[in-house]
């Protein structure tokens, strides 16, 4: 039995987003457009929902496109992770959505400007449900192209033009590098379906017939192809060297679109990583040492990204900018909880291993709703005082507004890592995770990068709320504020619900990165549809 | 008799958390009731005293706190930040293919030393 929810929501979405340039013809009122786009993406957080509960109660599920059974036709398949991120993606854009319709209150080209944010949503849930590494070339494209148009929405803009076609150029680049990864794994394993390469790599099953069997040199193919993959997905997580373009796309973009492009987009990269390197080349499977020694590589990445984007946040004048450097320091913080799964650092069924891919998604979760939160902060402040972003003269800011000062603060001490908010208690299983993992330098690295970071966050407080106002600000509407407030208890739910929530994802990664919880992903993802 | 509490570090830490904000409560009730409602003000009080100099020799007569920032990160990582900011995130496309297309040669590299070394 497969459920009709997994296939029905990224083409319904997809439909429904596609749809408002033609209505942009018809109707004019700009407010059809706000509770058009907020009902859709209400809608995809309702089905996000919903196929979350379907993992929780049953386990992985997957839904064959077409009726063409896996690995001949495209299917979705979802399990405890990819279900988890997809909601908190769909959660976070709904809320993003909400505050659009302040944001772009007066603006002419809205049917537009939704038309691409859902388009950036339909990309991001295609590539998280996909059980197809073709797919997920293609729903990659989908986002990026989105992403690419957002972020020169505002194209009288020389600065957001330059960072659209910087962005692009390079992005281009990162997924052909992936499609030719593609090439690779495709030519030696004959098949691109998640679930059946995974078998083919573990070999639960021997050969199948219905795929076919291996061709050429298949070790040096898919030395060569996940060299290729981590480098597209490490481009789309922003991860060092590949991060160059986030500080400059980012602020341009309209406000909620960083906030979009910050708290979500990146985690799509994360996610291929866990994908690739957990499932597909998982630490059962033939070629285990390759994926230990790209996972020896994210480690190291991961730590350059946090230092790097922390020092560079210090120096920022740009209060987007700023917030844009501290996310390349958080991705690289979940990236270093990525990387505990190489057997160099720990036995897949250890303490550490559970704990650190524990660490990495309560992390990727924090992050998402905290950088959410002060990226929309931040319109609210740009909008209060006048357009200026920078830090310096937005003089006191939050202080002319006691809910955005609160809002503020609750974002810092959540990105900060202070309890009792969420951020503190993922980076404790981080730091945890490789103190049991016998890597203790690891851990004072991942405290060096909290403490650097902590000066561009006071930098960031001291001039929207400790400076005393000496200018008159604009007053702002309520709406912006009800999302900001909202965000923020959430980000205080995470803290204070950590024993649950630790508990859940502790499960969730067992069930996932376990011997049964890889052969059950492909069961449900290939086995089931040929009377398994 | 000493008394154990046996805590786990999720509970310990909320527990921490709490009581630091009741103190924090508490000392802010203290502050807003001992603190003086009216303030007085003289001719030498706004006058700062600088070690006999007349006031025109310094710019301001406070140093604000984001120069003394400025000081401890200029003076603690003035090449770093050079490197950083000046040399890697200049914004010019021909610099940063440097380190991404090194990159993809170290990942080519490693596979194939994995390859011939396994």
């Amino acid at each position: 039995m497969y459920y009709l929810s997994i296939g029905v929501l990224v083409p319904s979405l997809l439909g429904l987003a596609f749809v408002l340039p033609l209505l942009g013809m018809i109707i004019k009122n700009i407010r059809f457009f706000h509770a058009y786009a907020s009902i859709t993406s209400l809608y995809a957080l309702i089905v996000a929902a919903y196929n979350f509960n379907i993992v929780v109660r049953e386990g992985p599920k997957a839904y064959p496109f077409g009726g063409w059974w896996p690995p001949i036709g495209i299917s979705y398949e979802i399990d405890e992770i990819n279900s988890l991120i997809a909601l908190l993606t769909a959660s976070v854009m709904f809320l993003i959505t909400l505050y659009s319709a302040w944001y772009i209150r007066s603006l002419k080209d809205a049917p537009y400007y939704y038309t691409l944010l859902l388009g950036l949503e339909v990309g991001m849930l295609g590539c998280i449900y996909t059980g197809d590494a073709f797919n997920l070339f293609v729903m990659l494209e989908v986002m990026s192209i989105s992403a690419y148009a957002l972020v020169g929405f505002h194209r009288n803009k020389p600065e957001a033009i330059e960072a659209a076609i910087k962005y692009g150029l390079f992005g281009a680049v990162a997924t052909t590098i992936y499609f030719i990864a593609l090439v690779f794994i495709y030519a030696s394993f004959g098949t691109l379906n998640m679930a059946d390469l995974t078998n083919k790599v573990t070999l639960f099953w021997g050969h199948n017939l219905v795929s076919g069997l291996y061709y050429g040199q298949i070790y040096a193919a898919t030395a060569v192809a996940l060299a290729l993959s981590l480098w597209a997905f490490t481009f789309k997580s922003a991860i060092f060297p590949n991060h160059f373009w986030l500080p400059d796309a980012h602020p341009e973009a309209p406000t909620p679109v960083s906030a979009a492009l910050s708290g979500l987009v990146v985690n799509v990269g994360v996610y291929a990583i866990f994908r690739f390197f957990y499932t597909i080349f998982n630490p059962f499977s033939l070629m285990s040492d390759l994926r230990d020694m790209i996972l020896l590589v994210t480690l190291i990445l991961g730590l350059a990204s946090g230092l790097i984007g922390a020092f560079m946040m210090v120096v920022q004048d740009d209060i987007k900018r700023l917030l844009a450097y501290s996310t390349i320091s958080h991705i690289g913080l979940v990236l270093i909880g990525l990387s505990i799964g190489s057997s160099l650092i720990s036995r897949p069924d250890s303490q550490a291993f559970v704990d650190g891919l524990t660490g990495a998604f309560y992390h990727l979760i924090n992050h998402s709703i905290g950088k959410s939160l002060l990226f929309l902060a931040s319109g609210v402040i740009i909008y209060m005082a006048g357009g200026t972003r920078k830090l310096d003269e937005l003089g006191g800011v939050a202080r002319k507004n006691p809910v955005l000062g609160i809002v503020l603060i609750t974002g810092v001490l959540q990105l900060l890592g202070i309890p009792p908010f969420g951020g503190f208690f993922s980076k404790y299983l981080l730091y945890v995770s490789y103190l049991e993992a016998g890597a203790p330098y690891i851990s004072v690295i991942i405290n060096i990068i909290s403490a650097v970071s902590l000066l561009g966050y006071v930098r960031l407080l001291y001039s929207v709320f400790f400076i005393i106002p000496k200018r008159e600000f604009v007053r702002t509407s309520r709406l912006p504020l009800a999302v900001l407030l909202v965000l923020s208890v959430a980000c205080l739910i995470t803290g204070l619900l950590s024993p649950i929530i630790s508990y859940w994802l502790r499960g969730f990664v067992e069930a996932t990165t376990s011997k049964d919880g890889i052969l059950n992903y492909w069961v449900q993802g290939y086995l089931v549809f040929w009377g398994g | 008799m000493v008394t154990q509490l046996n805590l786990d570090p999720w509970t310990a830490t909320l527990f921490l958390s709490g009581v630091l904000a009741f103190s924090s409560l508490v000392m802010y009730l203290i502050y807003v009731s001992l603190s003086r409602k009216t303030t007085h003000s003289s001719s030498e009080y706004s006058e700062p005293y600088i070690g006999g100099e007349p006031a025109n020799i310094i710019r301001s007569i406070d140093v604000p706190a984001r120069n003394l920032f400025w000081g401890i990160v200029r003076g603690t990582g003035r090449k770093l930040y050079v490197f950083l900011r000046d040399q890697m995130h200049n914004g010019v496309l021909n610099d940063w293919s440097v380190y991404m297309v090194t990159y993809v040669g170290l990942l080519a590299l490693i596979s194939i030393i994995i390859y011939f070394t396994r």
